[in-house]
């Protein structure tokens, strides 16, 4: 036994941290795998060990007549199955799920977690008792102080040889080179004839094997008992499965040895901890653990450009509903009369509960309701996945619990209910925000790691503070709030004050979704760069979708204390709830207005009605997730809207669908549209200067020095070949990429302002793709557009209160007239994604129209258009030019349209200006000519 | 060489590679349109034009990686819509693109991955393997390198060595001389002159005429997704008035037409 500043350390403390780090090190290393393999962090990986192990007890302990399996046989028997289960695992979801975004299927995978939970409780009941055995049964006194027994042996033993026997197969079998060439490099891998789905088959069977064998290995050292085997599975697997995540990310998702390093280290952390702070304190790993999940986070986010970061999108564009104005009324508000109905019902519900316990069951239902509509703004709209919500829930809860209660927080006590809910809810968005701080900065992934991290360690460390509980270690009893004419004492009346809070939030949802802020936190999300161009700060919809959100979960935990008498907080609020949160989302429809609660009634409604049924919740929430990814998308609420249009297209034979409008021609001047504030510039100087721009790409000089001018009102073309420098140049002067040089936009030097400042100043940009928000409407997208004018303020667009609603009105009109004026009006309603490329160019336009953009930077436009249509674009691009009363850098690769429009011409060569003049100069230039036609390695 | 030629002719009814009314694109962004092309066994295809007109579109389209919206692509008279990628790859239709290599395996692990999914040519994987390092010697120094540490040229010889472990029924190369110093492609484009006197069917994308001019005698130039010109690269270089109206925009003569809306074809201009 030594001592280090304090703490004691030992040799036995010292050999079961190995121990348990190795366990962490096979899961973390599974989870490597998974990752490069499927590009997705497996949040099932626990879930494999549990089930195997639940296998394996059932087949030691007899629960089926009289098995008594010899031992190995059984933890064989068990690693199989196991390894059949990854491998259905990614026949039956992930490869279905290949093209979904990396965060769709990380939820898929907590359904796979779900399934196979659920699976371990469908398991014949074990009847025999007694603890998992060993893998080993060699004892050693190596001395005094260090004993090393048979179940630490078989974790040291076996656990080395696995590590030992994956790296043999990766390096030296033809299996293993096939798995290591499809995770460098899919689509060669695909190229030389590597079939990536069946090797990616034979990882996830690897990963599920390696489950199983750590929790195996693991059982003995955790004294799991052979009848409790499935039911460990709860909130154990949750911590385990946190340990696991950070050695993976330590291992930067690659290394295998360094996840059998890290797996060591974070095992022998633990040990030393635990053994030395108070017994009543253990949850303070938990506390290391969500720190050092934040620190490994945002280093790794630096290491790893590049990785597939995008957002929560799987609702296909739903397509543009025809609202037929001469039918009957109740065709015309078909969706309305569904939410009435459904409020209906729930208002309904309580005159057939008869029993005290119903009511308490169907309140929860409400509550995990509005903790759902939480996650509407922060998934649905922003994109993010937080599997934290509860743990936002808990602050609010515990805040509401301290103001009410004797003791208080800085003075304040004996608060009313009501003034206390509303402190629980400002903390929880304070909270929120604080935990969405990183998600500026890492991809969604990453986020949804850390989230977890965040609920691990409120469920355990913070809910178990001596300071929130009463002295036998519960949350105390909460009087139900007395509003003096009503007293919400009852049941019942408890469960109307939570249903009027549930209409509330979806009410605020849906006046939040009709006004600016909703249209930007979709749009940032969509499409985070052309939103910046549209002055949106990414920064602030971000933040404002995390404090929302976080609010809203607050005020569910606060509500859920209320209802439930003095409770323990860890079941109360464990991660297991946040991720029925999640559960609720996804199956009810993310995004959709009674999405959460379609969901909750699903989720949390249905095990209601067989509350003695343990098996259920795992049934209707694994298998529900699952389904619903594979089947429906877009959950109950899009399965409802497709029936909606099913009777609303049988009721009326659908007339032939109007042509999209082909570049509409014959338009009216867009002059009028011109926004006031923006008069008529004095300065015929240079409108867009930029001077020895200079952009290096590790170590490549994409750009070189570049001097570049753009006079007032002058149009000016950007030519070059394939890797010229052109887009860079663009990205430089729009501030989308970090860039030596200086940027001045109307005689302003924008140098130092990020790129969403720069466009406020009447820089315009459009993107090579024009890819819009594909979830927004035409409209929606010109009005995104207005925001740079008119922005929209946050407590107003919440309340609907002025200025808010005349600035919509005046919003909505402007975005009609630009739309009228480019011929746009037929599809003001359509979701952008569901227009022609022409189209959408136009759209594009349309938006620089709106931001009152006075120098305008165009990436190639007509890419993607027809021969056709790019011989009309040429002389709208100057009837626009004219309206907009701008100067426009164009890069184009239609040389008898970019010579045709331009007044002069700039030609870059890898990253150097080679020419610059008149259209007919620069097509003359030797320079040019031997850039174009490759005259220079004709030599 | 004459034999090439002479099958090239005598098999011309039954084109190699048959593309028909190519449409493809990502997304809504739709790259080609209707794009017609025949390569005949033997014969070598340099396929020219500008960022974003569709040649790696074309290859991608070719290779699998990517299913076009419309049109049909034929290897041999078999239509290929229904074969995955990994598929054609068994098929002999082999991809070399830019320094496209596994980072993180070396380079004998780059060349036995290759081979991996072809049974009947990996039993003498070695020999195979070794016909590579004698082509390249630059390789054969840093067999036991990762892949990605070695230079561009370097990692495009690996890209290109890949192919020659077998005979690909057609060889589709992308941007090899991108961003490659002039004595690397030099030694790249002699391997290709190789393959093409041994009769290996070829559809080369480049940027640079030169290049392609030194490789064959039929260049496609590509623009907004469709073929605008099939000749010789000849008849590309010697009317540079012609050459510059495609490259480079506007009347190729003063007096004519900007550009009619018709490709200009080899027949009329000869």
């Amino acid at each position: 036994m030594i001592t280090v500043h304090g703490w004691d350390v030992s040799q036995q403390m010292l050999l079961s941290g190995i121990v348990q780090g190795l366990a962490y090190a096979v899961l973390g290393a599974g989870i490597v795998l998974v990752y490069r393999a499927s590009g997705v962090i497996n949040f099932a990986v626990a879930a494999f060990g549990t089930t195997a192990l639940a296998f394996m007890a059932v087949l030691l302990g007899g629960g089926v007549a009289d098995w008594h399996q010899p031992f190995w046989l059984a933890a064989v028997l068990a690693t199989i199955a196991a390894a059949l289960a990854g491998s259905v695992a990614e026949w039956a979801v992930i490869r279905r799920l290949a093209d979904a975004p990396r965060l769709v299927v990380l939820v898929a995978t907590i359904g796979i977690a779900q399934v196979l939970l659920l699976v371990a409780l469908l398991l014949p009941d074990v009847l025999e008792g007694g603890f998992f055995p060993p893998l080993l049964d060699w004892t050693w006194t190596a001395s005094p102080e260090l004993l090393v027994q048979g179940r630490d042996w078989s974790v040291l033993v076996v656990i080395p040889v696995l590590v030992l026997l994956l790296g043999a197969f990766l390096t030296r079998t033809r299996m293993g080179l096939m798995v290591r060439a499809s995770a460098a490099n899919p689509d060669k891998a695909r190229l030389v004839g590597i079939r990536v789905f069946r090797t990616a088959n034979v990882v996830w069977a690897i990963s599920g094997a390696l489950a199983a064998v750590a929790a195996i290995a693991l059982a003995p050292v955790r004294g799991v008992s052979l009848a409790g085997a499935a039911a460990a599975g709860g909130a154990l697997s949750y911590q385990l499965l946190l340990r696991a995540l950070v050695v993976a990310l330590v291992a930067r998702m690659r290394s295998l040895p360094i996840a059998l390093v890290a797996g060591i280290g974070v095992g022998i952390v633990e040990v030393i901890l635990q053994q030395n702070v108070d017994p009543s304190d253990l949850g303070v790993t938990e506390l290391c653990l969500f720190l050092a999940t934040l620190v490994i986070v945002l280093v790794f986010s630096r290491l790893s450009r590049g990785i597939d970061d995008g957002g929560w999108r799987i609702t296909a564009a739903s397509p543009a509903r025809a609202i037929d104005a001469d039918g009957p009324w109740w065709s015309r508000h078909l969706g309305r009369i569904g939410v009435v109905a459904l409020f209906g019902a729930l208002v309904l519900l309580p005159v057939f509960l008869t029993r005290a316990s119903e009511s308490f069951l169907w309140t929860r239902v409400l509550i995990f309701a509005i903790a759902g509509c939480s996650l509407t703004i922060l998934t649905g709209w922003a994109g993010q996945v937080s599997l934290g919500q509860f743990g936002f829930a808990a602050v609010g809860g515990l805040v509401t619990v301290k103001l009410v209660g004797d003791d208080g927080i800085l003075g304040l006590h004996h608060l009313p209910w009501g003034v206390a809910v509303a402190i629980g809810v400002l903390v929880g968005a304070l909270v929120a925000v604080l935990i969405g701080l990183p998600a500026l900065r890492i991809p969604g992934l990453y986020l949804a790691v850390t989230t977890l991290a965040f609920a691990v360690f409120v469920s355990v460390w913070l809910v178990a503070q001596g300071t929130f509980l009463d002295a036998s270690g519960l949350l105390p009893t909460l009087a139900k709030p007395d509003a003096g004419i009503v007293d919400f004492g009852s049941r019942r009346s408890y469960y109307y004050l939570c249903l009027a809070f549930l209409v509330a939030c979806v009410a605020l949802v849906a006046q939040l979704r009709h006004t600016g802020i909703g249209r930007s936190v979709i749009a940032v999300r969509d499409n985070p760069t052309t939103a910046a161009g549209m002055t949106i700060s990414t920064t602030r919809m971000k933040l404002l979708a995390f404090a929302v959100s976080g609010g809203m979960a607050a005020l569910a935990g606060c509500l859920l204390v209320t209802l439930l008498p003095s409770n323990t907080p860890a079941v109360t609020f464990a991660p297991e709830e946040s991720v029925k949160v999640v559960a609720i989302v996804v199956i009810g429809g993310l995004g959709a207005l009674v999405g959460p609660v379609l969901g909750a009634l699903w989720v949390v409604g249905v095990p209601a009605i067989w509350p003695d049924e343990p098996v259920v919740p795992f049934l209707v929430s694994g298998i529900g997730i699952l389904a619903i990814l594979l089947f429906a998308p877009g959950g109950f609420a899009g399965i409802l809207r497709t029936l909606e249009a099913w009777l609303l297209d049988r009721r009326r034979p659908r007339e032939a669908a109007a042509p999209a409008p082909h570049l509409p021609t014959g338009v009216s001047s867009a002059a009028h549209v011109r926004p006031a504030d923006a008069g008529s510039l004095d300065g015929e100087g240079d409108w867009l200067m930029a001077r020895g721009i200079t952009v290096t790409f590790g170590g490549r000089v994409a750009v070189d020095h570049v001097d570049l001018r753009v006079g007032a009102r002058e149009l000016v073309g950007l030519i070059g070949t394939n890797g010229a420098g052109k887009s860079t140049l663009m990205n430089a002067i729009g501030g989308f990429v970090p860039a030596v040089g200086e940027v001045e936009v109307l005689g302003r030097d924008v140098t130092d302002l990020p790129a969403y400042r720069r466009h406020r100043l009447g820089l315009g940009r459009t993107f090579q793709a024009a890819r819009l928000y594909d979830d927004l409407t035409v409209r929606e997208t010109v009005m995104v557009a207005l925001e740079a004018r008119d922005r929209s303020r946050v407590v107003p667009s919440m309340l609907h209160v002025p200025p808010s609603p005349r600035a919509e009105r005046r919003k909505r009109a402007e975005a009609d007239d630009i739309l009228a004026a480019l011929g746009l009006g037929d599809t003001a309603d359509q979701p952008t994604a569901a227009l022609s490329t022409g189209t959408r160019r136009l759209v594009e336009l349309a938006g620089q129209l709106a931001l009152g953009a006075r120098v305008v930077l165009l990436d190639e436009p007509t890419a993607g258009l027809s021969q056709r249509e790019t011989e009309a674009f040429g002389p709208r691009l100057r009837e626009i030019q004219r309206d907009l009363d701008a100067a426009v850098l164009l890069i184009e690769h239609d040389m008898p349209l970019v010579m045709s429009v331009s007044d002069r011409v700039y030609c870059l060569e890898a990253g150097l200006v080679i020419a610059e003049g008149s259209p007919a100069d620069v097509r003359a230039d030797p320079l040019v000519i031997a850039s174009y036609l490759g005259a220079d390695t004709n030599a | 060489m004459d034999d090439a030629v002479y099958d090239a002719v005598e098999e011309a009814a039954a084109p190699r590679l048959r593309i028909r009314g190519l449409d493809a694109g990502y997304g809504k962004v739709q790259v080609l349109f209707g794009l017609d092309l025949d390569v005949a066994p033997g014969e070598v295809v340099a396929v020219l034009g500008t960022n974003g007109a569709g040649k790696t579109t074309l290859l991608r389209a070719v290779s699998g990686l990517l299913t076009p919206t419309a049109g049909t692509i034929e290897l041999d008279g078999d239509e290929l819509a229904r074969v995955s990628a990994e598929d054609r790859a068994r098929r002999g239709v082999v991809q070399v693109r830019g320094a496209d290599v596994f980072a993180g395996l070396t380079v004998d692990e780059n060349l036995r991955a290759a081979l991996v999914a072809h049974r009947a040519a990996r039993r003498d994987a070695a020999a195979r393997i070794a016909h590579v390092y004698d082509v390249f010697p630059a390789l054969a120094a840093h067999r036991k390198q990762d892949a990605a540490s070695l230079s561009g040229g370097e990692q495009q010889m690996v890209a290109l060595g890949c192919a020659l472990l077998f005979e690909p029924t057609v060889l589709l190369v992308d941007e090899l001389s991108l961003g490659l110093a002039p004595l690397v492609v030099q030694r790249l484009l002699d391997v290709l002159d190789t393959l093409r006197a041994d009769g290996q069917a070829m559809v080369v994308v480049e940027q640079s005429l030169a290049v392609a001019a030194r490789l064959t005698d039929r260049v496609v130039f590509v623009e907004k997704g469709a073929i605008r010109f099939d000749g010789s690269p000849a008849e590309l270089t010697a009317d540079e008035e012609l050459a510059r109206a495609v490259f480079l925009g506007g009347p190729p003569t003063p007096g004519e037409p900007p550009r009619s809306s018709e490709p200009p074809r080899s027949s009329e201009l000869s």
